[in-house]
């Protein structure tokens, strides 16, 4: 098999090629508006005037291009007036200008038009151009929700990858930072949970090839995720279009949205540079309150009481309590804030230079990137280069080609997040006792230079974990495409991408002995830790359709694509890890102890097969309609699937959807509605699937399993051969509109997705011997409602403020979990409850209600303990009150209800931009409401039942018989399991954030060889309105639906200040 | 479009074999593949180790819990076991089940397919098959009635077709058991060996090729006694016994068996200090039967079944966790197992059974009683050698078994010697019975004369123990000699996961008779703790039938 996937490829591409270069092919161009092809006619037929004027200007625009495509064509005159032939009086203008919003007006029936008002280039309109898979269009005339941003080169934004970028900026996608780590992007949701364990993050497509943003194995360096989208830089992206619904052109791999972008390429063939440097100050973050060395001990004395078999004598005779002149005595009192040790500010800096230019023949577009960025944890830092080629190449007046090449390279030193708790510095130094020192003292207190060894009490020195800690993560992307488009006749045209995607991550891993605690292995100690991680990813994506556009009459237009896509991947990861090299010097893998290694991996592949035809009518230019359907055929499809599309053996996923849209504003009947400038009502129904089952979930497998050295076989799963897609039916009803000569512009779609088939874990009968099994047997569907609104609030000849407002509220139920009423997972201490008839991923523990006062307020309770290894202890005063739901006045498992919701009722964000003369303000809000996180932290900080140090909050800690607190007491290993999960730890996770805000000046040139020089400041994470007490309260910490809303301990996004400039050649 | 119906017309582009996996339709091709499912299968059966111990032993009396023990392992001692205990949960005993059912289902494909010849067939199937039923005994023996799934469920219809799971009652399952391992050809009923599996048995590691040694796969005769003998058929399964009894008597000495056949399975003495495990004055050899390296010539006379545990291989050593001070110490003799052998006289007349302190069990600092029967080898200074042992079925288990069948069919004094000091100081000659020389199945002949007897060197369980002969004679009731059978076992096969099975065995057997055998064997643990309350708890909760099976949690 393994050589038949490479002859098929070997096969295919060829064959792709050749058909590609056989049948030559179309092109859409991208700017397919400003650049539309202009038939010059005789203005036999009817004619119509008008003025065009600028929006805050309000002056007359000369020079501006007014067509009505494929008929006539004028340019304005000094005054702004212009007069052109039309067809009949229910066409449709197109105007537009350089550095201005592209616009159409309907004429319903006028023969003049007073006014088009046009506004500049970043104004958010309805008429934005929304790149759309068979070419450009402008959103007033998609029958789909769609939405864009025009990103322009966003110089006012720093330090941001795409996914990040994109937050607050669309309605109904979500993006959440994954925590503060430079380039660790945002978690991407488009109107909430799409499947439970499969893939939630939209289809990317970059320049028309599939961009694969999936990971394929996790980073051997805890908390960390591979962000693949920060390898395009964002300079150069020039527009991002979210396809939210009609998404089923990309069939089973669209039930996520996707995600459209492209790249700069060169506008014309004048030569020009545009260069960009910016340099900044990253801020730490505020600190946690933990104790200092005073509390702390008597916190310690406090619980090493309750510690079985320990006197108070023993107490007094530890080294830390011994306040007599001793050898050991300044190792024990100092008062170290720990928190300054690990967390640094730093700085930041990216250099930027962009070159387009070209002739006739081929344009190109150049740009080369570095970005240096120092991270919250001291001592980590990334680097990153990146480049990028773009051409576009006429070939013959018919045949025309397009190249993408980028390569981007990146180089991240990281350190431990999250979960480790003998690694990671930012838990290490809330955990570790103040009165130690990071480095070893004499008998009179003088400090070496030496780090401090793992203290006595087993935690690490916070500081070796940042000195002598080594996690390294370089990336490599290289992802090219060619694309080729033949022109037959006016109506036919033949297109081609094929694009390879080489995608590498390499990782090495070192702790050293001194300083970090040792780990107990099954057959040694493991005194210092190397590790090594590859992951690798390669990718073959080709597209060919054949494209049909015809005027049928006076009314009517159709366009029609068909054709196919094929995707070929594989990934592979390979990791080792192995322990006790010669000495904390010698820090890679080979220098290892052989017997203590452990190598791990995994192998995939796949292939996708997506057909389309898609077919689109318009009619007057104001009735839209729009089919696509899709088949599909993947090599993770299930070969017995029932009652779906067979061809020759090959199950295929068979998507439809429909859409229409009305622009209402075109009636002739809204010709004189000044109020009015546009109005569309859309409404769209269609199906898309999700893929994202796993390579080889559809097949019984077997793994191994060793008998002493040698290696057998056993089962590895129950097969589900039936094993297929998610399905995801989408409807959508929506309203574009426009007031006030677009001063006002208002999108609202409501939405209601149904997700069925979807992929769960099935519990097993014990007798089957497997505890689960994979099954399409989950369904859930997700409502929703959302706004998006901007307009221009002062509209001045120098003062001009344009306001924005997106708005999300999404509701997910779950309806059906196979033979199962709920499923719990775990994550990160926390309990999480998936069930029918509720959102999915509900935090579920227990309730608490205070505290006990007293010994007899907890007697008189009745209530008892049941521990983790099934005895019953009754509570006592101090510990927490819980509730007893079913009332058998036993606290257990069968007590624990739905404490908190991870998902949050609404999100959104809140722009502002404000320019005056040559001065220019952008203000970014974004806000989540309703959202409840689990404080893993926290947990572990009131936790009181170990050598931790802890919150201020435990100071409050109950301490005598009657005491009166809602702290409980300290007690050495928690009996009482006050710390468990419970509604404690779960806060309000509601905030509002100024995201960024950036001042730019366009300095006046006087110089001839220069075009434009601005220079900017910019301020990211400037402040966070918000109750949650851990460090931020955005944070993803992965992949996984489950993971919402848990807080395990990664570092939080901190402040960061720029200073920038841009200059144009 | 010729490219697109291309592709789709190659159906594999779209059956991706998976690399990191054996897909299905890749395994059982040859007799490799059967080999992997073997092995594969028994990597898995080793993890059961400590649950097996802990369900047989805990739930019996000669165990203990330590203050160290969870709510869930103290639950098992007192017969009050909740559903939601792990340690009862049945589901590990189905993870090897189902890949028994696999293989047995793929190995009756490949015969068809003519993959594998008949040997290659029959030792496999054999094997797995007897595995399975094994396994099976065990879940009878602690759940009562049981899903008897045979159906290896390869798809997930299969898991909503309920005749796939049929609900059998020990009874029904004891002659299911039976009809089907009985079905099994006579010539392949001996335990594997590597002139038999040559591709199955290899060297592996620091384990040679010896058949004497490699007993890692199940002993298939013994078995069989053992399943006939939990249904009551006793003479059967005093055949099966006897049969593995004379292995050295019926076998012939290929170039692979090295070992001294005449003395396996006869629990012999050879007469010398170091060629038997008959304890002597100044040596006790007994004790290799647990720690002795896996190719000790002697200590394999006495094991029959054996699993080895390493612990440079998954999943090491889970019973030194258990039972070691050194470990996580969750459990320890009971005071009722030491009090057992203190209660013994020697030969010599001196007092306690040699095979107590510091054979099985051992005293840390002088109080604290540790089992020593799997703790041998392990030393704090090298605490990450955790080599071990388990050992599934011995000779003197065996002695005890034939022992207990043969009383039931009267052959009290047989029966005796067999636990006592042998055949030839019972009978000196042929054993009798009724005056007359026995017949088979109870034929021994222990003749030390000129022409010696099969059985001359046999020197009975507490003859090699060397400890004074329990009187026994014909004048005894069966009932007696079975009660005398059951105290044997106890001293010689403590901790070892044979208690809770044997006292079932018995206690099902005397049900009419004496229903509250098995509350009061069990509660007379507790009374000998000194803890009263649990005593009593034992004892109201195992009058009752039901409460000797344990619940068995469904999902």
């Amino acid at each position: 098999m393994h050589n038949y996937t490479k002859t098929v490829i070997k096969v295919i591409l060829p064959c792709l090629l050749f058909f590609a270069l056989s049948c030559p092919l179309l092109a859409q161009e991208k700017d397919s508006v400003t650049t539309t092809v202009i038939k010059f006619k005789r203005p036999t037929g009817p004619q119509v005037s008008g003025v065009v004027i600028g929006a805050s200007s309000k002056k007359p625009l000369p020079g501006i291009s007014v067509t009505v495509t494929g008929y006539a064509a004028a340019i304005t005159d000094e005054k702004g007036n212009f007069k052109i032939g039309v067809p009949n009086y229910n066409a449709v203008l197109v105007i537009s200008g350089q550095g201005y919003q592209v616009k159409e007006e309907a004429l319903k029936g006028r023969k003049t038009i007073s006014k088009i008002v046009l506004y500049e280039e970043r104004y958010v309109s309805v008429y934005d151009a929304a790149i759309l898979p068979f070419g450009t269009a402008l959103k007033n005339r998609t029958p789909y929700a769609v939405g864009t941003v025009n990103l322009n080169g966003s110089w006012e934004r720093a330090n941001e990858t795409a996914d990040s970028y994109l937050q607050g900026k669309i309605a109904g996608l979500e993006a959440i930072r994954k925590s503060g780590t430079p380039d660790i992007g945002a978690a991407l949701y488009l109107r909430g949970y799409n499947s439970l364990y499969a893939a939630n993050q939209p289809l990317i497509v970059v320049d028309g090839v599939i961009y694969d943003v999936n990971t394929y194995g996790s980073s051997i360096i805890s908390g960390h995720q591979n962000n693949r989208l920060a390898n395009i830089d964002l300079k150069d992206i020039d527009n991002i279009t979210l396809i939210k619904d009609g998404a089923s052109i990309y069939g089973t791999k669209g039930a996520n949205g996707v995600l459209m972008i492209t790249t700069g390429r060169a506008k014309d063939v004048a030569t020009r540079l545009d260069f960009s440097a910016y340099g900044g100050y990253n801020a730490t973050a505020g600190q946690l309150p933990v104790m200092q060395a005073d509390n702390y001990r008597i916190f310690l004395s406090d619980l090493l009481k309750t510690k079985p078999g320990i006197t108070d004598a023993l107490i007094k005779a530890e080294p830390y309590m011994n306040d007599q002149p001793n050898p050991a005595f300044y190792n024990y009192h100092q008062n170290t804030n720990w928190q300054d040790r690990v967390m640094s500010s730093g700085i930041s800096q990216n250099y930027y230079l962009k070159v387009t230019g070209g002739d006739d023949i081929a344009t190109y577009a150049l740009s080369l990137g570095y970005l240096s960025n120092d991270g919250l944890t001291d001592s980590t830092n990334l680097t990153r280069y990146q480049t990028r080629f773009n051409a576009n190449l006429n070939l013959s007046a018919k045949l025309k080609s397009q190249v993408n090449l980028a390569f981007t390279r990146s180089e991240q030193n990281l350190r431990d997040q999250g979960l480790a708790y003998s690694t990671n510095p930012l838990y290490l130094a809330l955990v570790k006792a103040p009165f130690l020192s990071p480095f070893e003292l004499s008998e009179t207190g003088v400090q070496s230079p030496n780090l401090a060894d793992t203290d006595i009490f087993g935690t690490s020195n916070p500081s070796a974990a940042i000195k002598n800690v080594q996690a390294l993560n370089r990336s490599y992307r290289f992802s090219g495409s060619i694309g080729f488009n033949y022109e037959f006749n006016k109506a036919f045209k033949a297109n081609t991408v094929v694009g390879i995607t080489y995608d590498k991550v390499r990782e090495n891993y070192f702790t050293p002995m001194l300083g970090i605690a040792p780990v107990l292995l099954p057959t040694a100690v493991g005194y210092n830790k190397a590790a090594a991680g590859v992951q690798r990813l390669f990718t073959v994506n080709t597209d060919t359709w054949l494209s049909y556009s015809k005027d049928l009459n006076e009314v009517g237009k159709l366009s029609a694509n068909l054709g196919f896509r094929l995707q070929h991947s594989s990934a592979e990861v390979d990791n080792g890890t192995s322990f006790n090299t010669a000495s904390d010097d010698f820090v890679t893998l080979g220098g290892t102890q052989s017997t203590l290694r452990v190598v791990g991996g995994s192998l995939g592949k796949w292939n996708w097969l997506n057909n389309y035809f898609n077919v689109n009518y318009e009619a007057y230019n104001k009735y839209f309609l729009s089919f696509n359907i899709a088949a599909d055929a993947s090599s993770r499809f299930g070969k017995d699937i029932p009652d779906v599309l067979n061809f020759n053996g090959v199950k295929m996923a068979l998507m439809p959807s429909l859409a229409g849209s009305w622009l209402i504003s075109s009636e002739s009947f809204m010709a004189n509605n000044n109020f009015v400038e546009s109005l569309k009502l859309r409404a769209s129904y269609g199906l898309t699937g999700n893929d994202d089952i796993g390579n080889y979930t559809a097949k019984s497998y077997y793994v191994s399993q060793n008998f002493l050295g040698r290696q057998g076989l056993v089962r590895g799963n129950i097969g589900n051969t039936a094993l297929k897609w998610e399905r995801n039916a989408k409807l959508n009803i929506g309203v574009d509109a426009s007031f006030l000569k677009e001063r006002l512009n208002l999108s609202v779609d409501i939405y209601q997705n149904k997700v069925s088939d979807m992929l769960i874990y099935e519990p097993l009968l014990t007798s089957t011997g497997f505890s689960y099994a994979l099954s399409n047997g989950g369904a859930m569907s997700n409502k929703g409602l959302e706004i998006a609104l901007n307009g221009r609030l002062i509209n001045q000849t120098g003062l001009k403020w344009d306001m924005g407002l997106t708005y999300s509220l999404n509701r997910n139920k779950i309806s059906q979990l196979g033979g199962n009423n709920q499923l719990i997972t775990e994550y990160s201490g926390a309990t999480i409850i998936t069930q029918i008839g509720a959102a999915a991923n509900l935090f579920y523990g227990y309730k608490s209600n205070g505290v006990y006062a007293s010994d007899a307020e907890a007697a008189a309770s009745g209530l008892s303990n049941k521990t983790a290894d099934g005895a019953f202890i009754p509570f006592q005063g101090g510990d927490m009150k819980f509730a007893d739901l079913n009332g058998d006045k036993v606290i257990d498992e069968r007590d624990r209800q739905v404490i908190g919701n991870p998902n949050p009722d609404f999100v959104g964000a809140y722009s502002n931009k404000l320019s005056y003369k040559r001065w220019s303000l952008d203000a970014l809000f974004t806000f989540s409401y309703g959202n409840d996180i689990y404080n893993s932290t926290r947990a572990i900080l009131e936790s009181m039942s170990g050598y931790n140090n802890q919150s201020l909050a435990a100071v409050n800690r109950w301490r005598v018989d009657g005491q009166l607190t809602d702290v409980p007491r300290a007690s050495w290993g928690d009996p009482s399991r006050n710390a468990r999960f419970s509604d404690r730890w779960v806060e309000d996770g509601s905030y509002l954030k100024l995201r960024t805000i950036s001042l730019s000046y366009n300095v006046p040139i006087k110089a001839n060889f220069i075009r434009s020089a601005t220079v900017y400041a910019i301020a990211n994470n400037v402040f966070t309105v918000s109750n949650y007490l851990g460090y931020d309260p955005e944070f993803s910490a992965g992949n996984s639906v489950f993971a919402r809303g848990v807080d395990t301990g990664l570092e939080p996004s901190f402040r960061s200040m720029f200073l920038g400039v841009r200059i144009g050649l | 479009m010729l490219v697109l119906s291309s592709i789709l017309s190659c159906k594999k582009a779209f059956d991706i074999e998976p690399e990191d996996a054996l897909e299905a339709s890749q395994t059982y091709r040859n007799v490799y593949d059967a080999d992997a499912a073997v092995l594969g299968i028994y990597g898995k059966f080793v993890k059961l180790a400590d649950k097996y111990m802990l369900l047989n032993e805990l739930r019996g009396d000669l165990l203990d819990v330590t203050s160290n023990a969870n709510n869930y392992l103290k639950q098992l001692g007192t017969q009050t076991v909740a559903a939601d205990n792990p340690y009862a949960d049945p589901k590990p005993f189905y993870e090897v089940i189902i890949n028994c059912n696999d293989a047995l289902k793929n190995f009756n494909i490949m015969r068809d397919k003519k993959l594998l010849d008949n040997t290659q067939y029959y030792q496999r199937y054999t094997d797995i098959l007897f595995l399975r039923s094994w396994l099976y005994l065990q879940l009878g023996i602690h759940y009562g009635t049981v899903p008897y799934v045979t159906d290896a469920l390869t798809t997930i219809a299969d898991l909503q077709d309920e005749s796939k799971f049929p609900k059998l009652s020990f009874e029904d399952l004891l002659s299911r058991l039976i009809a089907e391992t009985e079905a099994t050809p006579r010539e392949f009923l001996n335990q594997n060996t590597s002139a038999a599996s040559p591709t199955l048995i290899l060297p592996m590691d620091v384990y040679i090729v010896k058949d004497g040694v490699f007993k890692f796969f199940i002993q298939r005769r013994s078995f069989l006694g053992d399943l006939n003998l939990w249904k009551g058929n006793y003479l059967k399964a005093a055949g099966y016994y006897k049969d593995v009894m004379e292995t050295g008597t019926n076998s012939s000495t290929g170039s692979d068996q090295q070992i001294d056949l005449y003395d396996t399975y006869r629990v012999g003495d050879d007469n010398s200090q170091d060629h038997s495990l008959k304890t002597t004055a100044v040596l006790n050899p007994w004790t290799k039967i647990f720690s002795a390296p896996l190719a000790d010539r002697i200590a394999n006379w006495e094991r029959m079944w054996t699993l080895p545990f390493s612990s440079s291989f998954s999943p090491g050593n889970p019973l030194l966790a258990l039972f070691s001070r050194s470990g996580d110490y969750l459990v320890k003799p009971s005071n009722l197992s030491m009090r057992n052998w203190d209660n013994q006289i020697r030969a010599d007349g001196s007092l306690t059974d040699r095979r107590g302190l510091d054979m099985s069990y051992r005293l840390v600092n002088g109080i604290e009683p540790e089992v020593l029967k799997y703790s041998q080898n392990y030393s704090l200074s090298t605490p990450f050698d955790k080599t071990g042992v388990w050992v599934i079925y011995r000779a003197a288990v065996l002695h005890l078994r034939y022992a207990e069948a043969a009383n039931r069919l009267d052959r009290k004094v047989l029966a005796g010697a067999l636990i006592n000091s042998g055949i030839k100081a019972a009978f000196g000659t042929k054993a009798l019975y009724n005056g007359v020389a026995d017949t088979y199945p109870f034929d021994f002949n222990g003749d030390g004369g000129t022409i010696r007897g099969n059985w001359y060197r046999n020197s009975g369980i507490r003859g090699r123990a060397v400890n004074q002969d329990y009187p026994i004679t014909a004048a005894n009731t069966v009932v007696e000699v079975e009660d005398r059978i059951m105290q044997e076992e106890a001293l010689e096969t403590a901790f070892e996961g044979y208690r809770w099975q044997d006292l079932l065995r018995i206690a099902l057997r005397r049900q009419s008779t004496d229903p509250n055998y098995l509350a009061n064997k069990i509660a007379a643990k507790f009374d000998a703790a000194g803890d009263g309350a649990s005593a009593s708890l034992v004892r109201s909760r195992l009058a009752n039938k039901e409460n000797w099976y344990l619940p068995f949690k469904l999902k």
